[in-house]
C-alpha cells in the first residue's frame, strides 16, 4: 500500500512517516501544500493523511483540488480545529474520514484501515481471504488449520496489496508502485522473489501468473 | 415621550393653534372696536346736529326744529332715537313713540357710551353728551339700532373661524408630511438596523444626512471591527490548537518509539496527551463561542442540517443511520452561525453515538425562541443521570470513545444565547431526548 503523509511539522512528519513504514505502509512524506498536490496527483497512491495546516496551501484547497481533478485517491484529514464547522467542511471537500490530533498511531492506523477495507468493497474489521486471515498488528498470516507464517516488510505489503485486490489482474510495475516508496530503489524483478516467497509459504495455486501481464491473487472459481 | 416624531408634531401643533387663536381674537376685537368707533362718531355728530337744530326760547323753554331731522327720527321704532333733557324739560324723538331712553348724567363737554335694550328689544347703542346752550345745561342722547352691527360681526366671526379653522387644520397636515420628511433618515437607518439584525443586509447606507451620519459610521465601523476581531481571535485560536495539538501528536509518537519495556511510562505519557487536549479544546471552544454579540448573517439552515447529517453519516458510516430533521417553515436563526453549527454537531453526534440507527431532529419557533429537539432510539439515560448530564467533563457511560467534552461545550453555546437545556427520555423512540431552547 502506497500512502502519501502530507503534514508540515518538521518532528512529528518523519515520525508518523517511520511508523507508518513499519506498519506496512510505503510512505512518502510531503511538507507543504503545493508539492502535496502535485504528488498526490502524479503518483498512484492507496491513501493520503492530509493535515489541514500547511505551509503553501491550505489543506483543504488541496483536497478541494484533487477531487476537481477527479483524483478519487481516499484522504483521511489530519485536523487540530476539531470544530464541528471543519468536520462539515473537510467532509464537503472530499475527505473519506478525519482524525483529531492529538492521536495515537493506533488510532490512525484503525482509520487507514477501515478507510482501504471500505475503499476496496470489503467489510470492516481484519483481513481475511478464503483460509488465509492476515495480522496486521503484528505481520503475519495465520490459516485456518492454525498455522501461522511471520512475514518480512515487503511480502505483507505485498500479500496486503493482493488481499485487498482479489481476482485483479496486477502487473508488475502496479504491485511495485504500490509497494515501494518514491525514494527507493525500485527493481520491479524483485517483485517475482517475493511472490515465489509468498507462494512457498501459502501454496502455489494462491497467486497465479499471467506471462507478460502480471499476476492475479486468488482461487480459481472463487 | 419617547418618539421625536409626536414630540415635534405636539410641540409644532400647539405654537400654531396658539399662535391662529391669539390672531383670531386680535382680529375680531379690533374689527369689533373699529365699527363701534365709526358708530359712536357718528352718533356723536347726530347730537351736534340736534344741538344746532335747538332753540332756546326767551321764557328757557327749548324748542326743536322738527322739520330739518331725519326722517328716521320720526318713524316709530325706526332703529334711530334721542332724547334731549334739561333740567325741567324732555324732547323725545317720535321714533320712541311713548317710550324712553335710559339716560344718565353726563358733565357738560363729556360723552358717555352706553349699550341698552331699547323699543322692541331692539339692542341700542347710545351715546349722551352734555353741552351747554345759552347756559342751559342740556343732555343729548342719541342711540342707534345695532342689530345690524352684531349681525355683521356674527357672520365675520363665522367666516373667519371657518378660514382659521382650514387653515390650522391646512398647515397641520402640511407639517406632519415636514416632520416626516425631516425624519425619513431615521426611519430608513431603524428599518436597515432590523434588516441587519437579520441577517439581510451586511452593513448601514451611511448616506444620511450629516446630523447623522457620524453614528451610522461609527456603528458600520464597530460592527466591521467586531466582525474582523472575532474572526482574527477564532483564527488565531485555531492556530493556536493546531500548533499545541500537533506538538501533543509528536509527543505521542515520541511516547511510541520508546522501548517497549516501558508500558507504563508510555500510557502515563498517553493519558497526560490526552488530559491536555481535553484542556484545550474546552477552554478554546469556550472561547470561539461568538454569542449574540455580532449582527446576524441569516443562517440558511436547511443546507446547514443537510451538510451536518452529510458528516455524521460519513462519519458513522459503518453504521445504517436514519437521521430525519424537520424545519418548521418561520424558523430563523440570528445568531452565530459556527456556535448552531458545534451545538447541533455535539447534540447529534452524541446522539448517533449512541443510537441503534434512527436520530430525529426537530427545529420550530415557540415564543421563547427556538426550539431544537434532538431525539434517538439508543439505551437513554438514567434518571439520576439525567441531571449530570451537562456537567464539566461528565460522561453517564465511559465505554465509548468521546472526551465528554461535547455537553459541556453545548451548555456553553445554550448559555452565551441565554438559553436553556433539559434532558428527558424520548416517549417515541426511547433513547434520550434533548431539548434547547436559544434566544436568537
Amino acid at each position: 500500500m502506497r500512502l502519501l503523509l502530507v503534514e508540515d511539522d518538521p518532528g512529528l512528519g518523519p515520525k508518523l512517516q517511520d511508523a507508518l513504514n513499519r506498519a506496512g505502509y510505503a510512505t512518502d512524506l510531503s511538507i507543504d501544500g503545493v508539492d502535496a498536490e502535485a504528488m498526490g496527483d502524479i503518483e498512484p497512491y492507496d491513501l493520503i493523511v492530509l493535515d489541514l495546516g500547511l505551509p503553501g496551501q491550505p489543506g483543504l484547497d488541496v483536497l478541494r483540488n484533487w477531487r476537481a481533478r477527479d483524483n478519487l485517491t481516499p484522504v483521511i484529514i489530519l485536523t487540530a480545529r476539531d470544530a464541528w464547522e471543519d468536520k462539515v467542511l473537510g467532509f464537503k471537500a472530499g475527505a473519506d474520514d478525519y482524525l483529531a490530533k492529538p492521536f495515537q498511531i493506533e488510532e490512525l492506523l484503525v482509520r487507514i484501515n477501515a478507510v482501504l477495507r471500505r475503499y476496496a468493497g470489503l467489510k470492516p474489521g481484519s483481513l481475511t481471504y478464503g483460509e488465509l486471515s492476515l495480522d496486521e498488528a503484528d505481520q503475519s498470516v495465520s490459516l485456518s488449520s492454525g498455522e501461522k507464517f511471520s512475514l518480512t516488510g515487503t511480502e505483507f505489503k505485498l500479500l496486503r496489496y493482493f488481499m485487498l485486490n482479489p481476482g485483479k489482474l496486477l502487473s508488475k510495475t502496479t504491485l511495485t508502485e504500490h509497494v515501494y516508496q518514491l525514494d527507493s530503489d525500485k527493481d520491479s524483478n524483485v517483485i517475482e522473489v517475493y511472490i515465489n516467497r509468498l507462494r512457498q509459504k501459502l501454496g502455489q495455486g494462491l497467486i497465479q501468473t499471467r506471462r507478460g501481464q502480471g499476476y492475479i491473487f486468488g482461487r480459481e472459481g472463487r | 415621550m419617547t418618539s421625536i416624531r409626536s414630540r415635534l408634531a405636539i410641540g409644532l401643533t400647539l405654537v400654531l393653534a396658539l399662535l391662529l387663536l391669539g390672531q383670531w381674537l386680535w382680529l375680531t376685537l379690533t374689527i369689533d372696536r373699529l365699527i363701534e368707533k365709526q358708530v359712536i362718531s357718528r352718533l356723536q355728530e347726530e347730537t351736534e346736529s340736534l344741538l344746532a337744530n335747538l332753540t332756546v326760547k326767551p321764557d328757557g323753554q327749548l324748542v326743536l326744529d322738527h322739520e330739518r331731522l331725519s326722517s328716521n327720527y320720526r318713524r316709530s321704532f325706526s332703529g334711530l332715537y334721542f332724547t334731549v333733557e334739561t333740567a325741567n324739560q324732555q324732547i323725545f324723538s317720535r321714533s320712541l313713540w311713548d317710550l324712553n331712553l335710559n339716560t344718565w348724567p353726563v358733565a357738560v363737554g363729556e360723552r358717555r357710551v352706553h349699550y341698552q335694550t331699547g323699543p322692541q328689544e331692539q339692542p341700542l347703542l347710545a351715546v349722551s353728551a352734555s353741552y351747554l346752550k345759552q347756559d342751559k345745561k342740556l343732555t343729548i342722547t342719541v342711540a342707534e339700532d345695532i342689530a345690524w352691527m352684531l349681525k355683521d360681526k356674527q357672520h365675520f366671526q363665522f367666516v373667519f373661524t371657518l378660514l382659521s379653522a382650514g387653515g390650522l387644520v391646512i398647515l397641520l397636515l402640511f407639517q406632519a408630511g415636514l416632520v416626516r420628511q425631516a425624519l425619513k433618515p431615521l426611519s430608513k437607518a431603524r428599518r436597515q438596523l432590523e434588516q441587519l439584525g437579520q441577517g439581510e443586509i451586511k452593513a448601514i447606507d451611511e448616506n444620511a444626512p450629516d446630523e447623522i451620519r457620524p453614528l451610522l459610521i461609527e456603528l458600520n465601523r464597530l460592527m466591521q471591527s467586531m466582525v474582523i476581531k472575532t474572526r482574527r481571535s477564532r483564527q488565531s485560536l485555531g492556530n493556536l490548537a493546531h500548533r499545541l495539538k500537533t506538538q501533543l501528536t509528536l509527543i505521542n509518537q515520541i511516547a511510541e518509539s520508546t522501548s517497549s519495556d516501558n508500558a507504563s511510562l508510555r500510557a502515563d505519557i498517553y493519558q497526560q496527551t490526552s488530559d491536555i487536549r481535553q484542556i484545550i479544546d474546552r477552554e478554546l471552544k469556550r472561547a470561539r463561542v461568538a454569542g449574540v454579540t455580532l449582527p446576524g448573517r441569516g443562517v440558511d439552515l436547511p443546507e446547514m442540517l443537510s451538510q451536518l447529517t452529510d458528516t455524521l453519516q460519513r462519519i458513522y458510516q459503518d453504521k445504517a443511520l436514519n437521521i430525519d430533521w424537520y424545519l418548521a417553515e418561520d424558523v430563523r436563526f440570528n445568531g452565530d452561525r459556527e456556535d448552531l453549527l458545534e451545538l447541533l454537531g455535539n447534540l447529534l453526534d452524541n446522539a448517533c453515538k449512541w443510537c441503534q440507527q434512527r436520530v430525529v431532529l426537530d427545529i420550530s419557533m415557540t415564543n421563547q425562541g427556538l426550539r431544537l429537539l434532538v431525539e434517538d432510539d439508543g439505551p437513554g439515560c438514567d434518571d439520576a443521570d439525567l441531571s449530570f448530564l451537562s456537567q464539566r467533563g461528565f460522561r453517564a457511560d465511559e465505554s465509548r470513545p468521546g472526551s465528554g467534552l461535547g455537553l459541556a461545550i453545548v451548555d456553553d453555546i445554550v448559555e452565551s444565547y441565554a438559553g436553556s437545556l433539559s434532558f428527558q427520555r424520548s416517549e417515541k423512540w426511547g433513547g434520550l431526548q434533548v431539548t434547547v431552547h436559544l434566544q436568537a
